[in-house]
């Protein structure tokens, strides 16, 4: 097991202070394999607030093409929006997960999870609507 | 000497699946920021095209050239935070370019 007090680090340690210090300067040194989990979960969420800004660029790109450009271009401008604000929240849940790991405390559940999904359905319901609506119409 | 140098390498390949998960996003951050910038020029949004393949070219130069992907796999890094906190907030600036490019359009479509 790797523990090691962060207030004496070994002789050979690299003098440089670890960022940020309110994760780093807190508990002990977890099992590599959970950081780099951690680390990986974070570039997930970044990963999927990429894909929703990739997919608010097709709808900017194509909807001149299409017969109610406003509306797409609204859903464009959202989706590009939800896409940065989930990058950030990667950053932050990287940091209480990795404070958790760190503390041994339970991990905290992904409070943006249930808000993603709500966000992706109503998205997906509209430009449904919006598809059938171009055809009939 | 850290928790991934060579002679302590956890199991279960775990800094190579870190890596590639790097170079995954990396990529793909890439990608977007060109597209996007395609999309800027066809909407008639010359700065936010310059912004935007700006930010495809600052990606690769930080995060691939000198890439968190090569220290994993090398056990030579040292810190998550600096690389990690680039990479979001470059999705996010992304992000900003992209409603940037949507409002644009909205505006040079109203009648």
């Amino acid at each position: 097991m790797n523990h090691r007090e962060d207030e004496s680090p070994a002789a050979d340690e690299p003098r440089r202070e670890r960022r940020p210090s309110a994760v780093y300067g807190v508990g002990v040194e977890p099992d590599a394999r959970f950081s780099l989990a951690n680390e990986r979960t974070a570039l997930a969420w970044v990963r999927t607030g990429l894909g929703l800004v990739a997919g608010g660029v097709a709808l900017t790109s194509f909807s001149t093409f299409a017969e109610m450009p406003v509306l797409l271009e609204v859903v464009a401008a959202v989706a590009c929006l939800a896409g940065g604000i989930l990058a950030v929240y990667a950053l932050r849940s990287w940091r209480t997960h990795e404070i958790a790991l760190r503390t041994g405390s339970p991990l905290p559940a992904p409070a943006a999870l249930p808000v993603l999904v709500a966000g992706v359905v109503a998205m997906a319901l509209l430009l449904t609507g919006y598809a059938i609506a171009s055809i009939v119409g | 000497m850290g928790p991934n140098t060579p002679a302590m390498q956890p199991p279960g390949a775990q800094p190579e699946r870190t890596a590639l998960s790097w170079q995954r996003t990396v990529l793909g951050t890439i990608v977007g920021a060109l597209l996007l910038s395609m999309a800027a020029i066809r909407s008639g949004a010359p700065v936010l095209a310059i912004a935007a393949a700006a930010l495809s070219l600052y990606v690769a130069a930080r995060l691939m050239v000198s890439s968190p992907a090569r220290s994993l796999r090398l056990g030579t890094r040292t810190q998550v935070w600096p690389g990690l906190a680039r990479m979001a907030w470059s999705v996010a600036c992304l992000g900003a370019l992209g409603t940037a490019t949507a409002m644009v359009n909205v505006w040079t479509s109203w009648p």
